[in-house]
């Protein structure tokens, strides 16, 4: 239908830039207030989006062809000569003429960073995988004048520590490397500028009076540091010919100012998971003003965030191989959270959320940086039907329920790591990695022994938790197993809490991150962030233990090794109230053990149901479980029913995933993974698309958590496990982020493939 | 039923599933009607419209050379799991939240009319809730029960397993006449739902045209009560089954069907059916009348404008940018007239989503879209939002409520951002009531109203999904349609669930039947809002003879 009347052109606004909508966020720093006053929702479909600009597309092809060749060779590029530091580098380019957006790590695109920080062996060990040295004098100087986290926290462990440690009851927790998990608010470079921030922040320091007590002069120094930092941040720029004192005045700066911040981050941490927050509402706000003033065209719009997305997806850690055994992949975990609704009712969706979700078309699926959609009800629906497409299409979006979270931390959360929740700039939290739960059963079988570890001395099996008496039942007893598995948990909670602590304590100490910090407000909310692997098996376990009979099969030590299973049992992921409560009751348990300890620096307890892809491993370090599970077969990733059991179709498997509870017991995240093969969602294309949504929206409306939606065929996996070469971009979502199938080993593969396809034949 | 495309995958112990503590438990006496359940998929896709919970019934009357659950046709099984009618609607109220406007429960087997006292219960049950249904028959169950159940069945999955005695004798082992006697007695039995025509396609047996064609007659009685045809490619899964059953398998080397083929045919059958209706409508066998198509009146033609538009002056007519002399009705004012108008107009900007007048308010102005796009619309007694009109530049709204002074009866709502001149009654009484070219656009459009309004109340009389999309689609090509190389091009500012509220359907079925038509190479779209129509000949088939 054409338009009767055009209005005539106005020639006065092509060169005029409104000034942004006034609020207190003016006054104090407060992004959220500048985006609430500034943005506008979109709620409509992906028709305005367009192709990636020439540039882009060049750009992106030799990025690609650098990864490609890393990957190939299994060598990566060290920048060996120095330690990190937020302006320890020179500026590093892939190539001038094409990039936008520009700034690496190091002084090249993908050249590792060597943080000793965290741990020095960590990184002597990295080097020596990849048959790299560090420069001479390096080591030598860093051992004789400074100590490592890692240093720190094992002349504060104990030997119930070490043990726990050793025996896998506690594992992956950060005491040999960067934790991670903290995200800076990065959008306050661009909003303010570092000058306004380095002011704030001296007149914060200013502001702290009182006696010096120990805290006090902590928090004090912290400050110091923090300012210290935002000055080194400045000269980063400047390097790449940038004054970031000032604040952002384009979008093209805008984006490029963010990046900074968030560039700071990655130079001074190798954290696990280096999370990027929550930007594309925000840096809309500056798109849309530049377009509307006739600044940009929506091709650079859209060029300006791809060219951001290449700089994500080049992030790289130095780590160890042993690492990516636990987390396969090389993720770095740059999570950045999207959509979501507003406190008001409004959507926070953008057009900037829609082109940030346009990468996937414009340079292709990747599992970085790790796009986690922010689900409620009220999302537009072409949002949700856009998403659903795109999971569909590439596999690389997870989604995690706004409507759970925004209750507890208002419209600006962001998710770091998989799905740890926080508010951007206000909380911080302390990453403490995992519990074996199912492990533990096995200790209140055993009496706080290992199944698998030897003690060296004495030749017997490990003796882990003291105090715990074995059951020597033939036939195991549910009252009784719970009892001392109580008991268990009980110990293990308060050996945990210890155990983080001491961690937390020396990482503040000794690798503090002060450029993040910087970038948050000067007091901040802590979680302590607790986690537990194998609730599946052990729903399950304790579900056999109490429907069929149990009789464990015992070694010479008296250890239960074997289990021999008489009749049929509930199984978890079948929607089944008999063994879900199990689950739950399990998770609640453990979550109030652990509050009653109290955390270092009156750290919020949270606990996490997520295990990435680390629950192979696991598997290999636990025996043979109650529930019918082998030794060394893997768990189930997360939250996940265990693989075959959830047998009565996908709702079921969601709903029993749905029971656990989040708000105040699993706070940190309840990691759920589907698959499903394309052709059972829907006859055509616009049904599946239409299907996915309405799974969504019922999974969360049943108050699911998280979930990661894989659309793909068993065949396919094989096909590309046999012949990587055909698919190299193939991306699934294991727990909490997305992989390059090709990029994982052998094992992990497999053990994606033996995964649950829900299909019907 | 048993045949292919509706089995889960992992045959599941419904046990598992039914979260039922009774399970196996009290006998059969104390709990009332009972079911003998196969299994249950809790996520069927595929059995009918939606997200929907599939029950699969045990017992099965035919003995189809193909079934891959041949442990699903003794009534009775060890393997069986009895579950109530209320377990059931405990089961489908666990998936509820997943159902969205579409899915509800599914009830296949075996031959769920086989139990029918226990499927009775258990579709009263669900359509109390507000659950929708659907059964999965090849229409061999227990007549005694039609009369119940037919009546309570929103979707009948409807398997066609041949077209003629002989082939049906082969294949299944089943006489068609009771097929055919099935299908003739459907409304009779008070049938008032939808039909999915299923049918299993064997290569060397039904996969040509002339197989299409002939499913296509067989099925054409059923008229408008068809929503789709599904032709479901045959695959060998079931063999694993009849070995492990200790069972010849009859159809022992038929390779799969091949899928693209299937599809092909598939499209094929659709249209072909559809053609057939809209044939035997021509000849007067038809069941419904089709509603009468025209040529739109040219109403939105900018027609000559008394004043010669010089551009010199017309800065003075502009206001925000519009050239007021442009606007239907004003046009004909006189100039002195006009010149008063200037000070008597109030130019409205409303943002998309702004009501600007609500059913009850006095009609004491005019509204004349100057740029932009609005909707009146009003509640059903349900609460749905039906839209009765859209208004486009140059389109007015209010005349005839002047003319006779009654309130609005409807809402009035930007679509989008729109510009919206507005005049006073007093202006109007002094100026238009004798002015015959005004009377006359008024006339006109309270005309185009009508027939729209009748147009609608078709649509919405119709029960077919098909049909109701398809005129919504023409109606709007017509109106608003431009011819392009690839086909007409509809640009809206409708999203899916106006666009669905217009043609009285839900979002959900709207869209499935837009992805449909797109399927069969009618139309296509690009994002929410631009469609386009490739075929309009198909489309017309569905309500024009």
């Amino acid at each position: 239908m054409t338009q009767m009347n055009q209005v005539p052109e106005n020639t006065a606004t092509t060169t005029a830039v409104p000034a942004f909508r006034p609020g207190v966020w003016q006054e104090r720093i407060d992004v959220r207030n500048f985006i609430q006053t500034n943005y506008t929702p979109y709620e409509g479909d992906d028709d305005f989006l367009v192709d990636a600009t020439e540039k882009t597309r060049a750009l992106w092809a030799k990025a690609d062809a650098m990864v490609q060749e890393q990957v190939r060779t299994g060598q990566v590029d060290v920048a060996l000569d120095r330690f990190s530091g937020i302006d320890a580098y020179d500026p590093g380019y892939l190539d001038r003429e094409l990039e936008v957006i520009v700034g690496f790590q190091a002084d090249a695109p993908l050249r590792r960073i060597i943080n000793p920080y965290g741990g020095f062996r960590m990184v002597e060990n990295s080097l020596k995988a990849y048959g790299l040295e560090m420069a001479p004098g390096l080591a030598e100087s860093f051992n004789e004048y400074r100590k490592s986290h890692n240093q720190g926290v094992f002349d504060a462990y104990t030997p119930a520590m070490r043990a726990a440690r050793s025996a896998g009851l506690l594992t992956g927790l950060p005491d040999a490397y960067g934790r991670g998990r903290i995200i800076g608010d990065y959008r306050r470079v661009a909003l303010y500028g570092l000058d306004r921030l380095i002011a704030a922040r001296r007149a914060d320091r200013a502001a702290d009076s009182g006696p010096a007590t120990e805290e006090r002069i902590r928090h004090r120094e912290e400050l110091s540091e923090q300012i210290r930092a935002l000055e080194e941040m400045k000269r980063m720029a400047a390097r790449y010919g940038y004054d970031i004192g000032r604040p952002a005045e384009t979008a093209a700066e805008a984006v490029q100012w963010v990046y900074f911040g968030y560039l700071a981050a990655i130079k001074e941490n190798n954290g696990a998971a280096m999370s990027f927050g929550r930007n594309t509402t925000f840096l809309d706000i500056y798109i849309e003003r530049d377009l509307a003033a006739g600044r940009i065209t929506e091709a650079e719009a859209q060029e300006l965030i791809d060219q951001l997305v290449i700089k994500l997806r080049l992030v790289r850690h130095l780590r160890t191989p042993e690492y990516d055994d636990l987390f396969a992949g090389d993720p770095t975990w740059v999570t950045e959270s999207l959509g979501g609704m507003a406190t008001d009712g409004r959507t926070l969706v953008t057009r900037t959320t829609m082109r940030f979700l346009h990468t996937l078309t414009t340079l292709g699926p990747a599992p970085e940086p790790n796009m986690t959609v922010l689900w409620s009800e009220d999302l537009p629906r072409d949002f949700k039907e856009y998403c659903a497409r795109l999971t569909i299409q590439t596999g690389s979006i997870q989604y995690e329920s706004d409507d759970l979270m925004r209750p507890l931390y208002g419209d600006d959360y962001a998710i770091a790591c998989c799905v740890s929740a926080m508010r951007i700039g206000r909380d911080m939290q302390f990453f403490g990695a995992r519990a074996n739960l199912a492990k533990a059963l096995l200790y209140a079988i055993n009496g706080g022994r290992d199944e698998k570890r030897m003690d060296r001395a004495s030749g017997k099996p490990m003796q882990v938790l003291e105090g715990i008496e074995p059951i020597t039942d033939e036939v195991l007893d549910y009252e009784c197993v719970k009892e001392r598995y109580c008991q268990v948990l009980d110990q293990l909670a308060g050996l945990y809490v210890d155990t983080m602590n001491t961690i937390h304590y020396m990482h503040d100490k000794y690798a503090y991150e002060a450029g993040q910090m910087a970038l948050h407000d000067p007091e901040v909310h802590r979680y302590m962030a607790f986690g537990v692997a194998g609730i599946s098996i052990v729903a399950d376990s304790l579900s056999a233990i109490r429907y069929a009979e149990v009789r464990p099969v015992r070694d010479e030590n008296g250890m239960a090794m074997d289990f021999e299973i008489t009749g049929g049992f509930p199984q978890y992921g079948n929607d089944d109230e008999r063994v879900d409560s199990l689950a739950r009751e399990v998770a609640k348990y453990f979550s109030d053990a652990l509050k009653r300890h109290p955390a270092y620096r009156g750290a919020e307890h949270t606990l996490s149901l997520l295990t990435i892809t680390s629950n192979v491993v696991y598997g290999k370090k636990t025996g043979t479980t109650p529930d019918g599970r082998k030794a060394g077969e893997p768990f189930a990733p997360g939250a996940n029913p265990m693989h075959g059991r959830d047998r009565s179709g996908v709702l079921a498997s969601l709903n029993s995933v749905a029971k656990l509870p989040y708000a105040g017991v699993c706070q940190d995240g309840i990691s759920n993974t589907i698959s499903v093969v394309p052709r059972t969602i829907g006859r055509h294309p616009g049904e599946r698309i239409q299907h996915l949504t309405g799974i969504l929206d019922g999974y969360f409306r049943q108050g699911g958590f998280h979930v990661n939606v894989n659309v793909m065929d068993r065949e396919m996996l094989i096909d590309a496990m046999e012949h990587p070469e055909k698919n190299p971009n193939l991306t699934i979502r294991v727990s909490g982020y997305a992989v390059h199938f090709n990029r994982l080993s052998r094992e992990q593969q497999l053990e994606v493939i033996s995964r649950t396809f829900h299909t019907r034949v | 039923m048993s045949e292919q495309g509706t089995t889960p995958s992992a045959a599941v112990a419904a046990a598992d599933a039914a979260a039922a503590p009774a399970a196996g438990g009290a006998a059969a006496a104390d709990r009332g009607t009972i079911g003998y359940i196969h299994s249950i998929e809790t996520m069927g896709l595929l059995d009918g419209p939606g997200i929907r919970t599939v029950i699969f019934l045990q017992g099965c009357p035919l003995r189809c050379a193909y079934c891959h659950n041949p442990d699903s046709q003794p009534l009775r099984s060890e393997a069986a799991t009895e579950m109530t009618p209320a377990e059931v609607l405990a089961l489908a109220e666990r998936q509820r939240s997943y159902f969205g406007e579409e899915g509800g429960v599914t009830f296949s087997g075996g031959e769920p009319l086989l139990q029918g006292a226990f499927l009775y219960e258990c579709l009263r049950l669900l359509r109390d809730a507000g659950i929708t249904t659907a059964v999965d028959t090849s229409g061999f169950g227990d007549p005694n029960w039609y009369r119940q159940v037919l009546p309570l069945v929103d979707t009948l999955l409807l398997d066609v397993k041949a077209f003629d005695a002989e082939r049906f004798r082969d294949l299944i082992q089943g006489s068609f006449a009771t097929w055919v006697n099935f299908a003739d007695s459907l409304v009779e039995n008070g049938f008032e739902g939808q039909i999915w025509i299923r049918h299993v396609m064997l290569p060397g047996w039904s996969d040509d045209e002339a197989s299409m064609d002939r499913l296509v007659e067989t099925v054409l009685p059923l008229g408008y009560l068809v929503d789709r045809i599904d032709i479901l490619p045959y695959h060998t899964m079931g063999i694993e089954k009849h070995t492990a059953m200790g069972r010849p398998y009859r159809l022992e080397g038929l390779p799969p069907m091949d899928e693209t083929r299937a599809w092909e045919l598939e499209r094929y059958a659709n249209r072909r059916f559809i053609e057939r209706l809209a044939a035997g409508r021509e000849t007067g066998a038809g069941t419904r009348t089709p509603a009468p198509r025209r040529k739109e009146a040219e109403m939105n033609q900018v027609r000559e404008s008394p004043y010669a538009v010089d551009p010199d002056t017309s800065q003075i007519w502009l206001r925000d940018g519009i050239d007021l002399r442009k606007l239907p009705l004003v046009r004909h004012l006189s100039i002195a007239a006009f010149e008063e108008m200037m000070s008597d107009f109030r130019m409205l900007q409303v943002r998309k989503g702004d009501v600007f007048f609500r059913s009850g308010d006095p009609a004491d102005r005019l509204y004349i879209v100057a740029t932009g796009q609005f909707k009146i619309y009003r509640y059903t007694v349900d609460g749905r939002e039906q839209i009765l009109y859209i208004y486009n530049p140059g389109d007015f709204v209010g005349g005839l409520n002047l003319l006779t002074g009654h309130r609005y009866v409807y809402n009035g709502q930007a679509l989008e951002d729109s510009l919206i001149c507005t005049m006073s009654k007093d202006f109007f009484d002094r100026h238009c009531l004798d002015n015959p070219h005004i009377l006359r656009q008024i006339l006109e459009k309270s005309y185009d109203r009508i027939r729209w309004a009748e147009d609608l109340i078709s649509r919405l009389s119709s029960a077919n999904a098909g049909i109701k999309t398809a005129e919504l689609i023409l109606r709007f090509a017509d109106r608003y349609g431009v011819q392009t190389p690839e086909g007409i091009r509809i640009e809206l500012n409708l999203n899916r669930e106006e666009l669905g509220s217009y043609a009285g359907l839900s979002r959900e079925t709207f869209t499935r039947k837009l992805g449909e038509f797109r399927e069969l190479g009618y139309l296509d779209f690009s994002g929410n809002r631009i469609i386009l129509v490739k075929d309009p000949d198909a489309l017309m088939a569905y309500f024009e003879g």
